[in-house]
């Protein structure tokens, strides 16, 4: 039983990092290798609604595919964005990570964890807040995102041109 | 200055997007006088069925009343004043106030006060229209479209739309079952800068290039083997047709203006060269749809309309071919707040009604790579109209081109042109100093 115990913490441990590592990447910029922490056939999606239930029938804040989320980030590193000159400036905590279950057959792990992200740009500050939750794929040598879904707290509320990435 | 000398014919003077006591006779003038859209009929489907809206500022709702017909109702109790009905939509059988429980049927007509007693030396009575909720001066449908004007005169709906119901006729008849409905949720954002901006900008063929530069670029330069489950395909696809050169938007867009500032773009692109639907198997499952409810030679005529954005001044923005519309509500002088909706035509595929949102996701989707950009460019105009170095804003270009259309419009010498943004002016002339 302790061994089991052991093993969850190390897991659970081996997620955080990996969070940490993937916001810290959001926060400094490097939109590529956070690019790289997704699957191939990767998805993005931060709903209009945490009620929302697929991004097919309802619009999105943002629904990517692997290749509309590369189409992104490559617009994010153009010179020319107007919407990011000058750029933003992020700062974001990640907490409450919970492990919400394992799918065995396909071994993906689904975890939430909350997060809140300063955004300042230009003369303005603002706040996001919210929930995340990763369908993360197990390697090697740390995780894959196959999926991630963000749920706004304000995601029905009357917003302001978003660039920023969750 | 006058107001009348604020708009002239190859320019406009910057208070007519920044000045306060402009903004507050636009409200007064425009907004409570025009026709001014509502909602359209399926997102009131039942009786008790309601959606709140505002017109000039004013809460209003729309509801289905027990026999079947719309109301278009100031949202206000008539005891104490209070908002009765506070969510966007839902259904009730009868509106209750929560201050003090009036309740009122879905026409507005006061049917209970709680403790009536009181009431007895007093005039207020169940059932009498001076305490019920009050209906809007007028209301109209157009197939299905509902507007309402704040004044009791006036043209008709039918005059005020003139030739660019052809615009509503165009998103209604590519329905096989000839009727749409309101479906798949709101886009909604909000921008720093004046509500007409969005006018100018959905038909101006000449700012793609340089204020979506960024998402061309990188539209451009996308991989097309890389993974799609359909999302990045209609996304990449737009964001490149933005770089059409201008050759293209010269030689192969027009644009077509009418009375009361309405105007589209036309021409701009057929189905085979944005989503490529005549290529995608679920279109043709579409056209034998078409075929069977309307006949060969009546589809062709409706799915040979080629318009892109429909102005319908001063409220609305739409478009056919992805059954979007853009709801432009002012707050302020400079804050505008737009709201996106979507369209299922009924008895098409679903799979073109997926289209319809994953087009949504990247034109009017508040983090879209695309309008991101635009709103960025209305904060910028906002912020350099405050200079005083320079009290005009040019609207010539494609000055001298214009050409009387045959509906009675105008039609530009091309798609490059500020035509539509004239014709806004002209008609805003006529409002203001009425």
């Amino acid at each position: 039983m302790a061994g089991q115990k052991n093993l969850e913490q190390e897991q659970l441990r081996s997620i955080e990092l990996f969070l940490f590592k993937e916001s810290q990447l959001l926060d400094h910029r490097q939109f590529d290798d956070w690019l790289n922490l997704f699957k191939d056939n990767g998805w993005y999606w931060v709903p209009i609604s945490p009620d929302q239930d697929n991004p097919t029938d309802t619009v999105s804040i943002i629904y990517d595919d692997r290749k509309l989320l590369e189409t992104r980030v490559r617009r994010l590193n153009n010179v020319n964005i107007h919407a990011e000159s000058p750029p933003s400036r992020t700062s974001r905590i990640i907490g409450n990570i919970v492990v919400e279950s394992t799918d065995t057959p396909v071994g993906t792990i689904n975890v939430s964890s909350r997060f809140q992200l300063i955004e300042f740009r230009s003369d303005r500050q603002r706040l996001f807040a919210g929930t995340a939750h990763h369908i993360l794929i197990p390697n090697d040598i740390s995780f894959l995102i196959q999926g991630k879904r963000v749920d706004l707290v304000n995601a029905e509320g009357m917003l302001e041109g978003i660039t920023s990435l969750f | 200055m006058d107001v009348e000398q604020l708009v002239q014919a190859d320019r406009v003077h910057r208070r007519v997007y920044n000045d306060t006591e402009i903004f507050e006779l636009e409200i007064e003038k425009i907004f409570s006088v025009a026709w001014i859209y509502i909602g359209h009929v399926s997102q009131v489907q039942n009786p008790g069925d309601f959606y709140c809206t505002d017109i000039a500022l004013q809460p209003v709702v729309m509801t289905r009343h027990s026999d079947g017909e719309i109301k278009v109702l100031f949202n206000r109790c008539g005891h104490r004043g209070a908002q009765v009905i506070r969510p966007e939509n839902g259904s009730s059988e009868t509106y209750r106030c929560c201050y003090h429980g009036w309740e009122y049927d879905t026409d507005g007509t006061l049917i209970a006060v709680p403790r009536p007693r009181g009431y007895e030396k007093s005039a207020v009575q169940p059932g009498d229209p001076a305490y019920g909720m009050t209906h809007v001066p007028r209301m109209a449908e157009y197939r299905g479209f509902v507007f309402a004007s704040l004044s009791p005169t006036g043209p008709t709906l039918e005059e005020f739309l003139g030739p660019i119901a052809t615009s509503i006729d165009d998103l209604v008849d590519r329905a096989p079952d000839g009727e749409i409905e309101v479906a798949g949720g709101v886009a909604r954002h909000l921008y720093q800068g004046n509500w007409k901006l969005v006018f100018e900008n959905l038909c101006d063929g000449l700012h793609p290039n340089c204020v979506h530069q960024s998402s061309i670029e990188a539209a451009n330069q996308q991989d097309d083997t890389t993974y799609s489950d359909g999302a990045g395909e209609i996304g990449v696809r737009q964001m490149r047709q933005n770089g059409a050169p201008w050759e293209f938007w010269e030689d192969q867009v027009g644009l077509w203006a009418y009375r009361f500032g309405h105007s589209y773009l036309g021409d701009y692109h057929d189905d085979a060269k944005l989503v490529a639907a005549r290529n995608d198997s679920s279109f043709d499952d579409y056209y034998a749809a078409m075929e069977a409810a309307k006949g060969n030679a009546r589809t062709q005529e409706i799915l040979g309309v080629m318009r892109w954005n429909t102005n319908i001044y001063p409220t609305i923005s739409f478009m056919s071919q992805f059954r979007q519309l853009r709801v432009i509500r002012p707050v302020s002088v400079d804050q505008t707040e737009v709201l996106g909706f979507c369209f299922r035509l009924k008895g098409a595929p679903e799979k073109m009604f997926h289209d319809t949102i994953r087009f949504a996701n990247i034109t009017n989707a508040v983090a879209s790579p695309v309008l991101t950009d635009d709103l960025e460019t209305y904060d910028r105009i906002r912020r350099g109209l405050m200079t005083d170095g320079n009290d005009w804003i040019a609207t010539s270009r494609g000055l001298g081109g214009d050409a009387p259309d045959e509906d009675g419009g105008w039609c530009a010498e091309n798609g490059l042109s500020e035509l539509h943004i004239r014709n806004m002016f002209d008609a805003w002339s006529h409002y203001m100093t009425d």
